[in-house]
């Protein structure tokens, strides 16, 4: 059963007792001290302050909305893209009671905001060419990451910096980046329209690059001693001395966290240690490693089952209602 | 049929009627406290308000993708309406731009080890509970009908998605018999649009929380002791096949179709669910 819009707003209200992990969240209240929400097609969202950073939560408003991002919210946790803000689903993080008394537990979609500017704040503040050539940046590096958004409207953009990060990627897919082109090309026409003479902006947001090494398509950021690349064959691991450690032959790879790492091959995803072997195999569809709890919810022919860090099978596939 | 998209360009409208009669005062067990049939009602009703308003906010505001109607019938044989200025009918986006009292509600929320935690919350409350008087049930139908005859009769109207009508009573009506009843019930779900007919959804309060709760009731489950079950049932819409899907999600994987567009029974909660399936069953972009 999907949780109303009511019920949503109530555990907003009442996070320590409603959710799992964000109970300690403040949502943005109105004036009347309810949350501010606003509707996406198939989701519903608001603003939430958590850990002295600003979010935001969504919740499905269907049982398919859930399903539509998965692969997403999937491959971008896999990607550490610099361009793509985090995203994740929090499997049945809100719990709430059902009319007939039974909990039921609903996964939620949580967004990272980053600070910065609106695109409007952007257009009033940066010179045109500046945001013309970050168009064209966002636009090179969506190429390269495959990634569509597919509703890339100016609500949906945050100026970072000296770049654009794209939000809400309820409608994104990976392939098919061209999709965005007539997108990109409204963006443009609005910055050309609403050009004003140069303002030297007075406001800047932290921005960390990630770190850089030679001879990869892509890197990721130190983690655990190890740095995710890509190279032309594949996705590996190197050391901060930029030496092999996991050979470049997977199709994905994550970051490592607690000495696990989500991986993906021709076969399917599964989880790597540290030395590059396989603790759950590359077969299943999504593998879903959280190093807090030290588990993983793995997804076979649509049906998840739960591992734990050792690869050792805790439960049996199940429908998605099953998955806790 | 029932499948067009609720749109600015192709808008429904959504009546509630509500049975504000003398014997709502009766008391009843709505989410874990005793209250009277007419503040769980209320509560209902500010709920199912509120979903609508929020399920139609976007990122420029409410949008009108439907227009709304909220009667009740009590008193001396009296149907009126209970929205801003008494009109019968107004967009959703009027209805949410009339800022509505915001009032302190208590909600107990279960925890895990099986006890409970109560906390206030604001909470709109568009409608307040009402309790006197007869039940001109009879004539609240038709006045729905004559509402929304002339609302399906506007060509904007003419390949929208159908009107639905919700009556949340006790059952007796006190202006007809049964068989009255039944007339007024199928002249309101005889009225269309190109998309389908009008729906009724009677939502059937009782007292008495030991009684099997129906919901979304096959032709067998219609069959509980109480006097008003069948004349009720034979009032409600058969819900549409698009909506079979979320009405077996609701009940579990063994109901099997055709539904009735009613429910029965004391446990209120039920109703919520029953409405907001209503509300989320459809497509709305």
């Amino acid at each position: 059963m999907t949780p109303t819009i009511q019920t949503f707003t109530r555990a907003l209200l009442t996070p320590d007792l409603s959710f799992s992990h964000l109970t300690d969240a403040r949502v943005q209240l109105g004036p009347e001290g309810l949350p501010q929400l606003m509707r996406t097609t198939r989701f519903v969202e608001a603003t939430v302050q958590w850990q002295g950073h600003r979010w935001l939560l969504s919740m499905p408003l269907s049982p398919s909305a859930i399903v539509s991002v998965e692969r997403t919210a999937s491959r971008i946790g896999r990607l550490n893209s610099d361009w793509l803000s985090s995203y994740r689903i929090l499997t049945g993080e809100m719990r709430w009671t059902t009319p007939t008394g039974e909990e039921q537990h609903s996964d939620l979609l949580l967004e990272y905001l980053p600070e910065g500017l609106s695109f409007e704040e952007a257009l009033r503040r940066e010179p045109t060419d500046r945001l013309l050539e970050a168009l064209d940046r966002l636009q090179e590096a969506l190429r390269r990451l495959e990634f569509a958004h597919n509703n890339l409207r100016p609500r949906n953009l945050r100026w970072v910096g000296d770049r654009f990060i794209p939000m809400r990627y309820q409608d994104a897919r990976f392939g098919h980046p061209e999709n965005d082109a007539p997108f990109f090309e409204d963006l443009r026409a609005e910055v050309l329209r609403r050009s004003d003479p140069m303002q030297v902006s007075d406001v800047t947001a932290e921005y960390n690059p990630l770190c850089r090494l030679t001879g990869h398509l892509w890197t990721s950021q130190l983690s655990e001693g190890l740095i995710c690349v890509e190279d032309e064959s594949g996705y590996g691991f190197v050391d901060a001395e930029n030496r092999v450690v996991i050979p470049a032959t997977l199709r994905w790879a994550n970051d490592f966290h607690e000495g696990r790492a989500e991986a993906e091959t021709e076969t399917g995803m599964g989880l790597l240690d540290r030395r590059g072997q396989w603790v759950i195999p590359p077969v299943y569809e999504i593998v879903d490693y959280d190093p807090v709890e030290s588990n993983v919810y793995v997804r076979r022919e649509g049906l998840w089952a739960e591992f734990d860090y050792l690869g050792r099978q805790q439960s049996q596939f199940g429908e998605r209602s099953a998955r806790p | 049929m029932y499948t067009q998209s609720i749109t600015r360009s192709h808008r429904t409208a959504f009546v509630l009627l509500i049975d504000g009669s003398g014997s709502m005062a009766e008391e009843i067990r709505f989410r874990g406290k005793p209250m009277t049939k007419a503040e769980a009602v209320a509560s209902i009703t500010n709920g199912l308000l509120f979903e609508l308003i929020e399920r139609a906010r976007r990122n420029d505001g409410v949008r009108d993708y439907y227009d709304i109607a909220v009667m009740t019938y009590s008193g001396n044989d009296e149907v009126y309406s209970l929205l801003p200025d008494g009109r019968k009918m107004i967009s959703v986006a009027e209805l949410a731009a009339r800022e509505a009292p915001v009032r302190r509600e208590i909600i107990e929320c279960r925890m895990p080890d099986g006890s409970t935690a109560l906390r206030e919350i604001p909470s709109p409350a568009w409608v307040s509970p009402e309790a006197a008087g007869q039940t001109p049930m009879h004539q609240a139908l038709d006045e729905a009908c004559e509402l929304l005859a002339e609302w399906c009769r506007n060509p904007a109207h003419a390949e929208s998605f159908p009107p639905t009508v919700f009556n949340i009573t006790d059952g007796e009506a006190t202006d007809c018999d049964d068989d009255e009843l039944r007339a007024v019930a199928r002249r309101l779900c005889s009225l269309r649009t190109c998309d389908g007919n009008v729906l009724l959804i009677n939502i059937h309060i009782a007292p008495g929380d030991t009684q099997q709760a129906v919901f979304f009731p096959s032709e067998e489950e219609a069959d509980y002791p109480n006097r008003y079950a069948r004349l009720l049932y034979d009032c409600s819409s058969q819900m549409p096949e698009v909506f079979n899907e979320a009405i077996r999600e609701a009940k579990g994987p063994g109901a099997l179709p055709p539904f009735r567009g009613m429910s029965y029974n004391a446990s209120a909660e039920q109703l919520i669910a029953m409405l907001n399936i209503g509300s989320i069953s459809v497509k709305t972009e």
